[in-house]
């Protein structure tokens, strides 16, 4: 079933929670809301719970206005962060509660509790309290009490951030299965960008309560429309610079912080007005070649397998580039002595420019990348 | 696997110990003399509160209506279980001791039944509800807690005259049905349960009555039990509030009764007969604190109050 919110506002006190926010997710969507810390995104699936009153705004599921119905009335299940089990009772009647609630019969109770607990791998665990058992498991009893009762609509908030990584890439594919199969709308809340990258349909980018960009996976990483999407989505996070312009020819930016040793600069296809913008450079965009516009001094290399991380540095910026293994790479990269002179190819068209101040992507593109020499101390003009 | 953690683990700590000890004698033999004085200090402390108790069974086995100064050198003598059933006896004859009896474990009950209740559910509704004067009532309501009840006791002494409730039940019962402690207590165990419990209880469809007696109500067990243990205690030794209001012996509660036997007519005090009294007072507080032992130590600990 759909879900639809028109201008939602919440305040807490003078704090905006959540600012303006516009959003529809289509049925059967697997919609991620992927966020920094105290975006809002917890209090924004408690809205469409109806467990918080909003300010303003309206909210819809499956086309029938929301405002004032209670909250089991909304046909929505919700996976909370801190699991939120009954402490009092045992694992099964947490996951039957619901069903109790309905008045099912006890045996319909016994074979759903049963099935989704299996599914889950908490089948073990019914018996036992929720004081009893592990953070990861709480969650997954916290999903399975979701789940058991076939909901329209799934608020999960981030449902797997307490599970290791390998069970968490397990729930992870377990999770996508289970959206194909029932074909449910879940509304995901977490701050793993991976996560997000991994399941989501869509995703809405919040920081602040507002929302910065929507879009799928590929979308928001191949056209961030903002600086803020830009630095968020992808591992290891795009590289930003903060480039000025000395403002004679107005489409030559440098590198701000440099005030010494290298630096480097683009040139613009257009004018800008703005004296200083924000270039963005993906790790991955970086490769070595001799040839290369970019003269960048090794810091440090993290092996990962089928890729390598490098930390590089420039001036005193430092620079995340993430190389393919080779042979080639790896002698250079990883035996190479920190402090050495490597030179990185970018590909102009590559670079990623946003505005310094609001912090949006600008339809300009860049002609020409070129490393400057060690800066001559300033002699004042005048 | 697990016992050869285990034998890590007490390797470790020997060794941590023994470091310790070269390091640090000083310091431990310092440690050690401060642990001999706080022990010291605790059997003197149990010596002070176990004299009384073992008074009152000296005197309850005996027939003898003196108290002997100084004491018998040999302490049993003249104890007898007979001696006590025939104490027993003759205070359970005394007056109306039965109804007296009744009178308190009635009075008890419906007080701590009510108070317990009232003090839930206000407690639950200023710590979960949101209504207009929310803050203003509950802080009417803890500031009751600052005035000694006997600056209230003429007024509502006065009150209960003119109402013509002095020497009833509900003279003595409803001035105490509901406690303002028991509310504040209520409210900051409520306080401490996350909310999200409860909006996961109004996911799964339970309305706000059914979220407090199912799910908020049986997750303050340790709240309950503090409040159950305090109001018990208060009204089953509650002495001023009775003897303002109860003029009529048949009324009489058992404080009012050791009262009574400490001296009715000022002259001779049947310390036998006293003390089986002052026994069977203690006997239903004794039965609760075998059975809710545990709870005391929580409720004292949840609360921060001094028992
Ligand atoms: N009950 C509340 N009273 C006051 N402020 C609140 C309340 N709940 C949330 N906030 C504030 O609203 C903002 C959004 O909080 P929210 O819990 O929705 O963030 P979040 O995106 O879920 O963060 P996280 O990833 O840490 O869970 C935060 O600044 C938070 O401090
Ligand atoms: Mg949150």
């Amino acid at each position: 079933m759909s879900v639809i919110v028109k201008n939602l506002v919440l305040k807490f006190g003078d704090a905006t929670a959540i600012d303006n926010l516009n959003m529809e997710i289509g049925d059967g969507e697997f919609a991620v809301i992927l966020g920094p810390s105290g975006s809002g995104k917890t209090s924004f699936l408690r809205c469409l719970a109806g467990l918080l009153n909003y300010d303003s705004g309206e909210i819809e599921i499956n086309g029938k206005s929301m405002n004032g119905v209670y909250p089991s009335d909304r046909n929505v299940a919700m996976v909370f962060q801190n699991y939120a089990l009954y402490p009092h009772m045992t694992i099964y009647d947490n996951i039957a509660l619901n069903l109790r609630m309905k008045g099912l019969e006890k045996s319909v109770i016994d074979m759903k509790v049963n099935d989704v607990s299996k599914v889950l791998g908490i089948d073990q665990l019914l018996k036992r309290r929720p004081r009893e058992i592990s953070g990861g498991q709480a969650q997954r009893v916290g999903l399975a009490r979701a789940m058991v009762r076939d909901p329209a609509v799934y608020l999960m908030d981030e449902p797997l951030s307490n599970l290791d990584a390998k069970f968490r890439e397990e729930m992870r594919e377990e999770l996508k299965r289970f959206h194909k199969i029932t074909g449910k709308t879940i509304v995901y809340v977490t701050h793993d960008q991976t996560e997000a990258m991994s399941l989501a349909d869509r995703i809405v980018v919040m920081d602040q309560g507002r929302k910065i960009q929507e879009g799928s996976p590929k979308t928001l990483y191949d056209n961030p429309e903002h600086a803020f999407v830009a630095g968020f989505v992808g591992t290891p996070p795009m590289n930003i610079f903060r480039m000025g312009t000395s403002g004679e020819s107005g489409n030559f930016y440098e590198l701000e912080e440099a005030e010494s040793g290298t630096s480097f600069g683009i040139e613009l296809s257009g004018k800008k007005d703005s004296r200083k913008i924000l270039a963005g450079i993906r790790p991955s965009d970086l490769t070595l070649d001799p040839e290369g516009q970019l003269e960048l001094i090794l810091e440090s290399t993290e092996f990962l397998g089928p890729t390598l991380n490098s930390y590089v540095r420039i001036g005193t910026s430092r620079i995340s580039v993430a190389v393919p293994r080779t042979q080639h790479n790896e002698e250079l990269l990883m035996n190479g002595k920190p402090g050495s002179k490597l030179r990185f190819r970018i590909a102009p068209d590559r670079i990623y420019l946003f505005d310094e101040s609001s912090g949006e992507r600008l339809s300009v593109s860049v002609r020409d990348v070129r490393t400057l020499p060690k800066k001559a101390t300033e002699i004042p003009v005048e | 696997m697990e016992t050869f953690n285990v034998t890590k683990e007490k390797k470790k700590k020997n060794r941590i110990k023994r470091v310790a000890t070269e390091q640090n004698s000083a310091i431990l033999s310092i440690g050690r003399v401060k642990k001999v004085a706080i022990q010291l200090m605790m059997i003197l402390a149990v010596v002070i509160y176990v004299l009384p108790f073992y008074w009152m069974m000296l005197k309850m086995f005996r027939t003898s209506i003196f108290a002997h100064f100084p004491p018998n050198l040999n302490p049993l003598s003249g104890t007898s279980l007979s001696n006590f059933v025939q104490n027993l006896g003759s205070v359970w004859s005394f007056g109306s001791f039965p109804r007296w009896y009744f009178n308190s474990i009635f009075v008890t009950l419906i007080v701590l039944f009510s108070s317990v209740f009232v003090g839930s559910i206000a407690g639950y509704a200023f710590a979960r509800l949101n209504f207009r004067g929310r803050e203003m009532i509950f802080y009417t309501v803890l500031g009751t807690l600052m005035i000694p009840f006997p600056v209230v006791s003429v007024a509502s002494y006065v009150f209960m005259l003119n109402i013509g409730w002095l020497s009833t039940y509900q003279g003595i019962i409803i001035p105490e049905i509901a406690s303002a402690l028991n509310v504040f207590l209520f409210r900051q165990y409520f306080l401490t349960i996350p909310k999200e419990v409860e909006e996961a209880a109004k996911l799964d469809g339970l309305n706000p009555f059914q979220i407090f007696t199912k799910i908020s109500a049986p997750m303050a067990k340790p709240a309950f039990a503090a409040s159950f243990i305090y109001t018990f205690i208060g009204s089953w030794n509650n002495f001023l509030w009775p003897l303002m209001v109860i003029h009529s012996k048949s009324l009489y509660t058992l404080p009012l009764v050791l009262n009574f036997f400490k001296g009715v007519n000022g002259i001779q005090i049947y310390w036998n007969e006293m003390m089986t009294v002052v026994f069977l007072t203690l006997l239903p507080t004794l039965i609760i604190y075998a059975i809710f032992e545990r709870y005391f130590v929580e409720g004292i600990s949840f609360t921060g109050l001094k028992g």
